[in-house]
């Protein structure tokens, strides 16, 4: 940790079709293996649905619409990062990644653009796409509202 | 009485000297003269006297002699008349009395000869026969000794050229039995070999069964071992998933432990070196998943080689016990040929000294046939003479058929009976053929 500069956050590694991304470990209430989910009512389950999570019902989000990935090019999806919408109302959000890869320290800078992506950071040897937490869940909420809206409802 | 012819003369030498002396006394006596004139012519006239009587009585019985010559002259020798002898026997009773005894003895000479001749003609005729009887015969047996001689020579090169077969064959016999030998030997080292070759070959066997068994007993092992790979698969699979699951446990301790603070930052520092272990253990489990994996597959790849092995072994059981029974049936069989190769080479030995013999005999027929040829050879020399011989017989049998019909034709011209001439048969044999004739 240099003296004098940004403290260090611990992110969290992980990669969704060949893309390293991360989290700050603080955004991340837990990391789950993947598991079966169940439809949502009135959202397409290509886009969205409900897993088990310790009795609770956690809506999950799907890879290719959050991270604006061809749905051929993804492997299965191991892990689910729970997320916490912090202040937020739409509760916690499952994001299913394709594996987390591990945590890594790292000296973040000021949010940069209106993106998903806020920053990119050399971590492990790889280019690290650092996204917050708040734009993803707050782009979940909007491709749900989107997709439960009358015109996105099939 | 008996008055030889001088006597006669004498005595009329002594009339007329006594007629001369006595002229004169008887005239004297007489009473008559004469001159001395008449006493010559008296003596003379008593001289002629006498000798014309005796001259005459001589005339005639030389006339009887010469009659009788002048017939044997002309070859009649018919008994003549003897003149009437003299009063007073002289030698020309003598002669006329041998005279006709010699015209007896030559009238008897000249039958007794006629006879012979007759009988020569007719005993040359008979040898002339019997010669060329003889000669047609020695001709015959000429013919036949001279076929007999071809015969021979003939036989004798069909002899060599049998002799050269046999020799040829006996050769061929003996190189057949020197062949069958060889393959007696052969026969016999092959059953020598065929027998080791057997018995190592059984070695053999019982070492391939072996071998089999151990290469079964290893595809059990393998076997086992496979299904034991996959256990050991299976449990690095489970520590794999363990280690995910610590991992997992390990992120969200760290995750726990960030949200904690700075209270948590100690359990953060285990939460990390759990997650490296679980990291590690997953690394390590991943390797030996991978190294299991390839054992597995390489396993897989022995077993199924095995199982194509078990087959291929029972296979190969079943074609070392073929090639057992096969190597047993060899040996019989070489035993066998090796039984037939010994007969045959005994057969061979045996044919090899029959061959021998028949050389050996047919060597001394061969020098029989030469003697024979030999002797054949010397017949017909012999007939040659012998023809040659009878040849000459038939001529000196010709000639003398000849000479008696000579003789007998010389002989005509004496007449030896009355009112005929001799017909040089005077042995009564008119059947006999002249020999001058028949030849």
């Amino acid at each position: 940790m240099r003296v004098g500069a940004a403290p260090e956050t611990r992110l969290l590694l992980f990669e969704v079709s060949g893309t390293t991304f991360a989290l700050p470990i603080a955004d991340v209430l837990e990391v789950m293996e993947m598991a079966p989910t169940a439809g949502i009512p009135g959202l397409p389950r290509r886009l969205a649905g409900v897993m088990n999570h310790h009795g609770d019902a956690l809506p999950v989000v799907s890879r290719e619409a959050l991270f604006d990935v061809e749905e051929t090019k993804l492997p299965p999806a191991r892990h689910v990062l729970v997320l916490a919408d912090r202040g937020g109302e739409a509760g916690h959000l499952g994001v299913p990644v394709d594996g987390v890869v591990g945590l890594a320290d790292a000296a973040l800078g000021p949010p940069q653009g209106g993106g998903l992506v806020v920053e990119r950071l050399p971590l492990r040897d790889r280019v690290t796409s650092v996204i917050e937490a708040r734009r993803l869940v707050a782009r979940a909420a909007a491709l749900i509202e989107v997709s439960s809206g009358p015109a996105g409802t099939r | 009485m008996r008055v030889p012819l001088s006597y006669k003369l004498v005595l009329q030498s002594l009339l007329v000297a006594a007629a001369v002396v006595s002229f004169p006394h008887l005239l004297a006596a007489a009473g008559l003269s004469a001159a001395f004139w008449v006493a010559p012519f008296v003596a003379l006239g008593v001289g002629g006297g006498l000798g014309f009587f005796l001259s005459r009585e001589l005339g005639r019985r030389f006339d009887a002699v010469r009659n009788v010559t002048d017939r044997i002259r002309t070859g009649d020798l018919r008994e003549a008349p003897l003149p009437a002898p003299s009063r007073l026997l002289d030698e020309t009773d003598d002669i006329s009395r041998s005279v006709h005894e010699m015209l007896a003895s030559l009238r008897e000479v000249v039958e007794q000869v006629q006879h012979i001749a007759g009988r020569v003609s007719s005993a040359a005729a008979d040898l002339s026969r019997s010669t060329r009887q003889t000669q047609s015969t020695n001709e015959e047996a000429s013919a036949a000794v001279e076929g007999l001689a071809k015969g021979v020579a003939n036989q004798q090169e069909l002899l060599d050229e049998a002799m050269r077969t046999i020799r040829d064959i006996a050769q061929t016999i003996e190189l057949n039995a020197s062949r069958a030998r060889e393959a007696f030997g052969f026969s016999a080292e092959a059953s020598q070999k065929a027998h080791a070759g057997v018995d190592v070959s059984r070695l053999a066997l019982e070492k391939m069964k072996t071998v089999f068994r151990r290469v079964e007993q290893a595809g059990g092992l393998v076997f086992q071992l496979e299904a034991k790979t996959r256990h050991v698969h299976q449990i690095t699979e489970m520590i794999h998933s363990v280690a995910q699951r610590t991992n997992l446990l390990s992120l969200n301790a760290s995750i726990e432990a960030a949200r904690a603070g700075e209270a948590g930052r100690g359990f953060s520092v285990v939460a990390d070196e759990i997650r490296k272990l679980a990291e590690n253990s997953g690394r390590s489990a991943e390797e030996i998943s991978k190294l299991m994996h390839e054992i597995q597959a390489e396993t897989a790849e022995v077993a199924d080689e095995m199982r194509q092995s078990s087959v291929v072994i029972g296979e190969g059981r079943d074609d070392v016990n073929t090639i057992a029974h096969s190597l047993e049936q060899i040996q019989s069989a070489v035993q066998e040929a090796a039984a037939r190769a010994e007969e045959i080479f005994q057969e061979a030995d045996a044919q090899a000294r029959d061959a021998e013999r028949m050389v050996g005999s047919m060597d001394e027929i061969g020098r029989v046939s030469v003697a024979n040829a030999n002797a054949i050879r010397e017949v017909s020399e012999a007939t040659e003479c012998q023809v040659g011989a009878v040849t000459e017989t038939a001529s000196s049998a010709q000639a003398v058929s000849e000479l008696a019909e000579e003789m007998r034709r010389v002989l005509r011209r004496f007449r030896t009976d009355d009112g005929s001439r001799t017909s040089g048969d005077p042995g009564g044999e008119p059947g006999v053929e002249r020999a001058g004739t028949a030849t």
